[in-house]
C-alpha cells in the first residue's frame, strides 16, 4: 500500500488521500494507470503532463520507482499570480 | 537579500512591500513592481466574491524562490521580491506583489515580467473562484502558457 495525496481540483474530484496497492517496484507511470482505471473520468487529466507528482517534496517523472513508505502527491495544473 | 519570497495568509499591503524594497535597494537606479487582484467577475461574466488560494506546504514556497532565483540570475537585477497570498481573498484585493530592483530600468521591467509569466503556470498554487453559484477551479490558460514559452525561446 502505498498512501497517496490529491491537491487542487484532483482532491475534490477523487479524495484528498487514499491508500493504493501498488506491486513492489511499480513506478509513478504505473500508479497513475491505477489510478486511472478507478476513475476513468479522469484518466485524461491523469495522463497528462500538467498533472505533476511529487514523492518528497521533489517533482518526479513517470519512471520514478515508488518507495511504498514515502507518500505520493499528485497536483492538479498549479497556477498562481 | 537579494531574493525575497513570502507567502502570506494575511491582507498583502502593497505600498509596505514596495518601501521596503526601495529601502534594500539603494545603489539601485530602478524598482519596477507588478500587483495583481482578485477579479470581481469570472470569464464568464459569473460574479467572484473570494479567489481562494491552495497551497503546498513545502513546494509552494519553493517554487516562488525558484522563479525569484531565475530572474536574479536571467536578468542580473540585484533584488527579486514575490509576495503571494494563500488563503481566501476578497475580490479586488491584492493576491501578488512581484517586483525586482536593478542598476538600469529594462533588467527590472523584464524580471517583473517573467516572474509574473513564471507564477502564473508554475508557482504551486489552487486556485478557485468562489461565487453565488458555487465555485470553479481556476487553471492557467493557453495564453498564460504562451507568455511562459515565450521567455524559452
Amino acid at each position: 500500500m502505498v498512501q497517496v495525496r490529491f491537491y487542487g481540483r484532483l482532491a475534490e474530484q477523487i479524495a484528498p488521500q487514499t491508500d493504493v496497492a501498488v506491486p513492489k517496484g511499480a513506478t509513478v507511470g504505473e500508479l497513475r494507470s491505477l489510478i486511472a482505471s478507478r476513475h476513468p473520468q479522469l484518466a485524461l487529466d491523469l495522463a497528462s503532463p500538467l498533472v505533476r507528482v511529487c514523492i518528497g517534496d521533489t517533482l518526479v517523472a513517470d519512471d520514478f520507482p515508488i518507495d511504498q513508505r514515502e507518500p505520493v502527491e499528485f497536483f492538479a495544473p498549479v497556477s498562481g499570480g | 537579500m537579494p531574493v525575497y519570497v513570502r507567502l502570506e495568509d494575511q491582507p498583502l499591503v502593497p505600498q509596505r512591500e514596495l518601501a521596503e524594497l526601495i529601502a534594500q535597494a539603494a545603489g539601485d537606479g530602478a524598482v519596477v513592481s507588478f500587483v495583481g487582484l482578485a477579479r470581481g467577475t469570472a470569464k464568464d461574466g459569473e460574479t467572484v466574491d473570494q479567489l481562494v488560494l491552495e497551497h503546498h506546504p513545502v513546494m509552494t514556497v519553493q517554487s516562488m524562490e525558484q522563479i525569484g532565483s531565475d530572474a536574479l540570475a536571467r536578468f542580473g537585477v540585484t533584488h527579486s521580491w514575490i509576495v503571494h497570498r494563500c488563503g481566501s481573498v476578497d475580490s479586488g484585493e491584492p493576491i501578488v506583489f512581484a517586483a525586482a530592483s536593478s542598476p538600469h530600468r529594462r533588467a527590472a521591467f523584464e524580471a517583473a515580467d517573467f516572474m509574473m509569466d513564471q507564477l502564473k503556470t508554475d508557482a504551486v498554487f489552487w486556485k478557485r473562484e468562489q461565487g453565488p453559484n458555487g465555485s470553479n477551479w481556476i487553471e492557467p490558460t493557453e495564453a498564460d502558457r504562451a507568455d511562459r514559452a515565450k521567455w524559452d525561446q
